[in-house]
């Protein structure tokens, strides 16, 4: 084969060349040694022989075709803001949802208003451990499934999906044992909410990983379909059976664990039309391998969430209620918690929309920018993130607004029990605490989840490692020596770190997102 | 139920004592070639200690004592001194044992290793070295040492739930403070911490019952005393003769009739010829249970059984004079950090025993330079490193900036608690303090100087000479401590002045005389080898001598020694009864009435009255009886406790308040049909009064059931 026969194979699969480093790297991918340009193409080394090629293209020696670019749909923009919003905070449905209705009716899908509190520190250590267990699990068959989804093999994608649930199902029940163990030996809590916990744990941790499957396929609408009908079998086991609230809460969380998973499956066998078995799927070390980041980047992010509330019930300092276990629900911090939510979740909207534009701006974009004008792209790009951080500061205000004006709104529902919950000093300095924190924390989130983006997993792995090891030495630090709900300072100065050394990656990524772009496709 | 509970709390301190010291320092550093096992488990014992001691004031002061804290310290220790061995940062140790853990996990996913092969070979091999080290014999010697100090130190708390002396009453009170993050207690001012710590990080590691851990550790303290006793013995002359003597000897040291020719008795006056009066009394006219501590070995034995912090400290006293002497000889910086190690870990324990050990390090000096291995300069200069492990170890007297109001008066003197208790525990002082504080310390304590004791005195001054003209230090600084040690405990008969109490002073007295005792036999041993070429004859000798002894071993079960052993400070049952409710019913829903001192017990986990404050407040008529718990306790003891709290004894008579109890209960149960017997044993009974919910609730209401 001679160089020009080469070179015309060369830009037949890559069409116009950006320089002679994309031709360089398409004559490795196609098996080229530097010893086959010394031997076959008479080059010094491939680069030469890279070079060489490019000369000649720009010379005009080899015909092209320039791929057209993807049509972009006419839409309105404010529309498309509004649809990619309110896809953002879609995730926080179910959770309004269940607020609505323990304000309503006083019971929730794992909570209830007249829940022993024995019961309720049982479920909330359950939830805890689930959430985070789950969380690296939940990560890995989002980002695997989506990885064959985006390739066009959805039958390894759901082969995938399904395999990784069932692994995690079986692991997550496999840690109870060194938990039930630890319990016995170390006797940390009783075993009637050592119990509770732990049948909560297994329910709710299957139902996290549901919803991940749920995620995969983007139907998040039926997080909100699953959670109404949990609601309902609730709300009919307490109000109508007259069940006592904890069995009313396991039917909730049973009944949202069956019909997560049959509308996973069913939509998970759909967009593999019904092929059941992948040809030649990765081996089980493979597939553990390409996750592990994931898993680990889960697994921190979800136990950074929950942190603070955990070192927060384990102590009983400045606590009047006397928490006769390690582990006691505090519900005035849980409650100002909770609250401050409403900040995440206003701001996650405008953060979903800054990063589903930055990832469908960016291969249209790069494409279109020669490696000349590389500069011009990444300062582009810049100026984009400054605006996107503009767009966010200005969300962070509304939010916090919101947040607040939701605080006040409460403070007049005729609930002597939840306006003294409200009014109590530590839920008012948790509140504020919080809805700051909470700020910082999306910001972080926006970050992360630009690294994400451009596969650059590892720093973002690193941000929260960080920043939870702040979270829990300031917090844990905090709440001892002053009061339980200075934990929540755990929580503003990891989101703090979290966004500064997130941020700082993130800078980096872009001052370089020419090579990173290459490196994450 | 108490037996498995003991067994419990046994294991889980013995696990917790096993990581700290022994675990722990093996995955952080090799041990040094220079040190011996045994060694090397002092060294670790005394830096952990004061590691600990130092770590735990400052996870106090913050209030973040608690599993995972001390998990991060153990992990931190192991991380940086392994990262320091192998002369790389901490991070990149993580990040290279990260790498490792996933390679090997994602091997044995891939069937790459076998793990089920690997595990059976690692154990074979562990049973392949468990049967070698099981040939030696030392390992036979020093498993029958620990057993039978074992069984003489355990007895106590197996067999009853009070915590023996009253002082641990008060220890645990002082835990409970550490527990809610208060390191000194504003009423009685700073102490010495280091057992504290200890403790506190035992009860971290392993949630063990705080209760069952002041009651079982004192006798780990006591093991630990044994086995240093057999390591000095064994040190000096090399010999596992000498060590198995020593050991078992002072392992049986009980006291008693049977063994009061070894440290006779003590009397504290302010009359002379009174003393002498008593001291020559035989056993069987004193009275065991009125006369106090007459009868010093068995008071020594005793505080080995019961949780103090002295008792503690002691176990390092040997360990320590042996590491500077080695130091002496080889230069060694890790003999010196032992040295400084056990030092501070001394000081931080109890201050008191700072003194024995400075007496021990000036004969440990002495017979360096009889071996002429250091000059006085070098003296100096190891004493400068002493005082400076004894600072690192007295920080605790940093509090004094905050609280000098100690024992409740304005300044510390002789008359704060502080005060007369530096004058009580050395009488050497109270010359400069001005006289005595307060009353106690008028009074001279007079201790009898035994034929015993006289005869070990002078085989120590024949083996000591013996051993300067052969340049042998160990065996210089064993006879000095005796004959220096026996000195102190005459003082007071032979008009020299008393430089340690002398009851502080028997227990290191003992522990030399023991440990002087294994040495006297192993030389025996070796002069009948030399002499009569007879090595089974030369057997023979320490198993007469043992047998022999054994003969003055009283019956530690036996009436005489369970009647002054047990129940000390409290009938067990009214312990027991604490114990009990902690693990039954949920915390804070019960209330406990008893004559007083359980309310340590109780702290943390419950609601505790004193009779005497229950008797004045609440009419047996009342209905409902206003103690917003469920669940109320009332202890009654049958036959009153002759013990009886200092403070209130002017007011209450112990009997009167028990008595009056009895006729409350009595008449609360002809009014009430909510009261019934929950435990009774011979001594205490204690009646349940139990309220339902919705009675409960009518309560917090106002209204009447």
């Amino acid at each position: 084969m001679t160089a020009d026969v080469l070179g015309q194979e060369v830009i037949d699969r890559i069409g116009m060349p950006k320089d002679a480093w994309e031709i360089a790297a398409q004559l490795e991918v196609m098996g080229l040694r530097d010893e086959d340009a010394r031997n076959r193409y008479a080059a010094l080394d491939l680069f030469e022989l890279a070079r060489v090629i490019d000369r000649r293209f720009r010379s005009g020696v080899y015909p092209f075709v320039v791929e057209g670019e993807d049509p972009v749909p006419h839409r309105n923009r404010v529309l498309r803001f509004l649809r990619r919003y309110l896809a953002g905070i879609v995730f926080a449905m179910p959770m309004a949802l269940q607020a609505a209705t323990m304000l309503l009716w006083g019971y929730g899908i794992w909570g209830a208003v007249d829940l022993e509190l024995t019961q309720g520190s049982a479920i909330a250590l359950g939830f805890i451990a689930s959430y985070i267990v789950a969380g690296g699990f939940s990560q890995s068959i989002v980002r695997r499934g989506l990885f064959y989804i985006y390739q066009k093999e959805e039958v390894l994608a759901r082969w995938a999906a399904m395999r990784g649930w069932w692994i995690a199902v079986r692991t997550m029940l496999v840690l109870l044992v060194p938990a039930l163990l630890a319990n016995a030996l170390f006797r940390i809590l009783p075993w009637s909410m050592v119990v509770v916990a732990a049948a909560f744990y297994a329910g709710l941790g299957v139902l996290w990983l549901n919803w991940a499957l749920i995620y995969l396929v983007r139907k998040s609408h039926w997080f909100v379909i699953v959670t109404a009908m949990a609601l309902g079998a609730v709300l009919f086991a307490g109000k109508v059976l007259h069940l006592a609230p904890i069995f009313a809460n396991t039917v909730g969380v049973i009944t949202a664990d069956v019909l997560s998973f049959a509308a996973a499956s069913w939509q998970l066998r759909r967009i593999a039309r019904g092929r059941a078995e992948p040809v030649n799927p990765p081996r089980l070390v493979v597939l553990v391998y390409s996750t592990s980041r994931y898993f680990v980047y889960g697994l921190l992010f979800n136990a950074f969430l929950f942190a603070d509330r955990v070192i927060a019930w384990t102590t009983p300092v400045g606590r009047q209620d006397f928490p006769p276990y390690p582990f006691w629900l505090s519900v005035r911090y849980e409650l100002a918690m909770d609250l401050a939510l409403v900040v995440a979740i206003v701001m996650s909207g405008v953060v979903a929309v800054t990063i589903e534009r930055f990832s469908e701006e960016l291969i249209p974009m790069e494409k279109r920018t020669r490696s000349e004008a590389v500069r011009d792209f990444i300062n582009e790009h810049r100026d984009i993130g400054r605006r996107d951080g503009y767009w966010l500061v200005v969300a962070a205000v509304i939010a916090v607004a919101a947040a607040v004006a939701v605080f006040a709104a409460l403070q007049r529902v005729a609930n002597p029990v939840l306006h003294e919950a409200l009014m109590a000093r530590p839920t008012m300095a948790v509140f504020a605490a919080a809805t700051i924190g909470y700020v910082f924390f999306m910001f972080a989130v926006r970050n992360l989840l630009l690294l994400l983006t451009i596969s650059r997993v590892q720093d973002a792995v690193r941000s929260v490692a960080i920043a939870l090891v702040v979270n829990v030495i300031a917090g844990f630090v905090c709440s001892r020596a002053f009061h339980y709900a200075a934990a929540v300072a755990g929580m503003v100065a990891g989101s703090i770190v979290m966004m500064l050394v997130a941020g700082r990656a993130v800078r980096r990524t872009l001052d370089d997102l020419d090579y990173h772009y290459f490196a994450a496709f | 139920m108490y037996w498995l509970l003991g067994i419990d709390t046994v294991l889980r301190i013995a696990a917790a004592m096993a990581l700290l010291f022994v675990i722990v320092p093996a995955l952080a550093w090799k041990r040094p070639a220079q040190l011996g096992r045994m060694e090397w488990f002092w060294w670790n014992l005394g830096a952990g200690l004061t590691l600990l001691t130092l770590a735990g004031q400052l996870f106090t002061l913050l209030n973040i004592a608690s599993f995972l804290t001390y998990a991060i310290l153990l992990a931190a220790i192991i991380l940086f001194c392994r990262a320091y061995r192998r002369g790389m940062g901490p991070v990149q140790l993580i990040a290279g044992g990260y790498r490792g853990v996933i390679l090997f996990a994602l091997n044995v996913a891939d069937g790459r290793i076998d793990l089920r092969a690997r595990i059976e070979t690692a154990a074979r091999d562990i049973a392949r070295r468990i049967s070698a080290q099981l040939r030696n014999r030392s390992l036979a010697v020093w498993a029958a040492i620990i057993a039978v100090a074992a069984v003489t130190r355990f007895y106590r708390p197996f067999a009853t739930a009070n915590l023996g002396f009253s002082d641990t009453y008060v220890h645990l009170y002082l835990m409970r403070l550490l527990d809610a993050g208060r390191q000194v207690d504003p009423a009685w001012g700073p102490y010495p911490r280091g057992m504290h710590m200890l403790l506190l990080a035992i009860e971290r590691l392993t949630n063990a019952d705080p209760i069952l851990l002041m009651n079982f550790f004192g006798a780990f303290s006591g093991v630990l005393i044994t086995i240093s006793v057999a390591y000095a013995a064994r040190r000096v002359t090399r010999s596992n003769v000498a060590a198995f003597v020593a050991g078992l000897a002072f392992a049986t040291m009980i006291g008693g009739a049977s063994q009061y020719l070894v440290m006779g008795g003590s009397i504290s006056t302010v009359d002379r010829t009174y003393a002498r009066s008593i001291l020559m009394r035989s056993y069987a006219e004193m009275d065991p249970v009125n006369m106090g501590e007459f009868d010093v070995l068995f008071t020594a034995f005793q505080r080995q059984t019961s949780t103090l912090p002295q008792e503690l400290a002691i176990v390092l006293l040997f360990p320590a004079a042996l590491f500077l002497l080695d130091w002496f000889r080889e230069r060694d910086r890790w003999r010196l950090t032992g040295f400084a190690g056990c030092t501070a870990a001394i000081a931080a324990i109890h201050s008191g025993v700072v003194v024995p050990l400075a007496l021990l390090c000036a004969a440990a000096a002495v017979a360096a330079l009889i071996e002429r291995v250091t000059n006085v300069r070098e003296i100096a200069r190891i004493a400068l490193s002493g005082a400076a492990a004894v600072a690192l170890g007295s920080t605790w007297i940093l509090g004094f900036i905050r609280y000098h109001h100690a024992g409740g008066t304005e300044t510390i003197s002789a008359n704060s608690h502080v005060g007369s208790t530096a004058l009580y525990y050395f009488p050497f002082l109270r010359p400069f303090a001005g006289g005595n504080a307060g009353e106690a310390p008028t009074q001279v304590a007079y201790a009898t100087l035994t034929p015993f004791l006289i005869v070990m005195v002078l085989i120590a001054v024949v083996l000591g000479l013996r051993a300067a003209r052969a340049r042998d230090g160990s065996m210089v600084w064993l006879t000095l401590t005796v004959v220096i040690f026996t000195l102190t405990h005459g003082a007071s008969s032979l008009g020299i002045p008393e430089i340690v109490e002398v009851r502080r002073n028997v227990t290191w007295l003992a522990m030399a005389v023991a440990a002087l005792l294994g040495v006297t036999i192993s030389i025996i041993v070796s002069i009948v080898i030399e002499m009569a070429k007879q090595p089974r004859l030369a057997r023979a000798v320490p198993a007469v001598v043992l047998a022999a002894w054994a003969f003055t071993v009283p019956n530690l079960f036996g009436t005489a020694i369970r009647t002054q052993l047990l129940d000390y400070s409290g009938y067990g049952g009214t312990a027991l009864a604490v114990v009990r409710l902690e693990h039954d019913f949920q915390p804070f829903t019960w209330t406990l009435v008893t004559y007083g001192q359980e309310y340590p017990m109780v702290l943390g986990t419950g609601f505790h009255v004193a009779a005497a404050d229950f008797l004045d407040r609440f009419d047996p008529a009342e209905s409902p009886l206003p103690i917003p718990t469920p669940l109320v306790f009332i202890a009654v003891e049958k036959k009153p406790h002759r013990f009886q709290i200092n403070t209130w004894s002017a007011r209450f008579d112990r009997g009167a308040i028990e008595e009056r109890l009895q006729t409350w209960c009595t008449l609360y149960r002809m009014t009430h049909s909510d009261m019934g017997v929950w435990q009774e044993d011979g001594n205490v009974r204690v009646y349940a009064i139990r309220r339902t919910a919705q009675v409960m609730a009518r309560m917090a209401d106002g209204r009447t059931p």
